[in-house]
């Protein structure tokens, strides 16, 4: 999949490409299971602003590289070979998928799991309702993660804690 | 730029206060497609701009048969905007914390099936973190009947937050909830009453 990223003028400024699966073609059952996964809300997010502005810690703020090539796929799924690249000798194989491709309908889930685990095994506590919240205690100290798919800001009371 | 307003002439509020949009059947149709895309434009916009919420979310209600005078609405607001735009919201810092949360209705602004719009929002000290603009789900039969339901709303908001709140450390014990006093001490009256007998 190709697009053209424009500046606010309308010109081009970079050109982007994307390889993606037919997710179209995923049967439910069989290639996918849940694909239900979380987003924060916005109001959260101001929250978190207006929360860290009046305690006066710093937030920091960063973004995950084509995130959803990051998930693991607990599903057996199979793509063909990209047209373009296809391999001369076995032009009748398919790839089996280890992680997830973007348009697959696990993809954002996987991602979610993925990330969660991560912040679980690193003795971070999730929110009460909000699942994409993620809190670090340590005496006086606390360190707050939000998630938005693929931008995650944090902030923390002791500025050692951001790492 | 989308929509050939870059050199309109600023206005200073976003709706006239004597607007009244119906579905104006009688009216020209415009561009389905282009009216669509202005309203999600503008409901991008809403994300951050509070003061258009209601506007836009009038205006986003004709979107399956638009017309002419709400396409004139819906410009209005980009007017509105061009006027404006070095506003944004502000998150004073190192002051106490406390939550309050606002909310009112339009009195059955719709009139074509008389239902009240419910408004609320919600400041931390100084700071709007929250707000929603929502016509309610169904007809109230009195003003206080709208004015619960728009307290109603406001109230869950506040919950939330204030879990939220508990998360981030922080424990509030009162959140003051404001609205118009008169009518809802009328429905507390009557259930008292009616919890005696």
């Amino acid at each position: 999949m190709f697009k053209n990223k424009l500046d606010e003028h309308g010109v081009i400024v970079r050109n982007k490409a994307r390889l993606v699966a037919k997710g179209y073609n995923q049967e439910e059952g069989i290639d996918y299971g849940e694909t239900y996964a979380p987003v924060a809300r916005l109001e959260v997010v101001r929250l978190l602003l207006a929360y860290a502005c009046m305690n006066g810690f710093k937030l920091h703020q960063m973004d995950v590289k084509s995130v959803f090539l990051n998930g693991y796929i607990d599903e057996e799924a199979y793509v063909c070979q990209p047209p373009g690249f296809e391999d001369h000798k076995h032009s009748d194989y398919v790839f089996k998928l280890k992680k997830a491709l973007y348009d697959l309908k696990q993809a954002p889930r996987q991602w979610y799991e993925r990330l969660s685990n991560f912040f679980l095994s690193h003795a971070y506590e999730r929110g009460k309702i909000d699942k994409t919240l993620y809190i670090k205690k340590a005496l006086n100290d606390i360190i707050l993660v939000q998630v938005y798919v693929d931008d995650i800001i944090f902030g923390s009371t002791n500025q050692k804690l951001c790492e | 730029m989308k929509f050939d307003m870059e050199n309109c002439k600023e206005i200073s509020t976003p709706m006239a206060t004597n607007c009244y949009l119906d579905s104006d059947e009688k009216g020209t149709s415009v561009d389905q497609t282009k009216y669509r895309g202005l309203i999600g434009s503008l409901l991008y916009l809403t994300a951050s701009r509070p003061d258009i919420m209601f506007s836009v979310c009038l205006c986003a209600r004709f979107q399956s048969n638009p017309k002419e005078s709400h396409s004139t609405a819906a410009k209005r607001i980009l007017k509105y905007l061009q006027g404006t735009t070095t506003v944004g919201l502000w998150y004073p810092s190192k002051v106490s914390l406390d939550l309050v949360g606002y909310s009112d209705f339009d009195f059955a602004g719709c009139k074509i099936d008389r239902k009240s719009t419910s408004g609320t929002c919600h400041l931390l000290r100084s700071s709007l973190i929250s707000w929603h603009s929502k016509k309610q789900a169904c007809v109230a039969l009195s003003t206080a009947e709208a004015e619960y339901i728009a307290a109603g709303s406001c109230c869950a908001q506040s919950l939330w937050i204030k879990q939220q709140l508990s998360d981030f450390g922080l424990n509030l014990s009162k959140i003051p909830l404001l609205f118009q006093i008169c009518e809802i001490n009328q429905i507390m009256l009557n259930e008292l009453a009616a919890f005696v007998t």
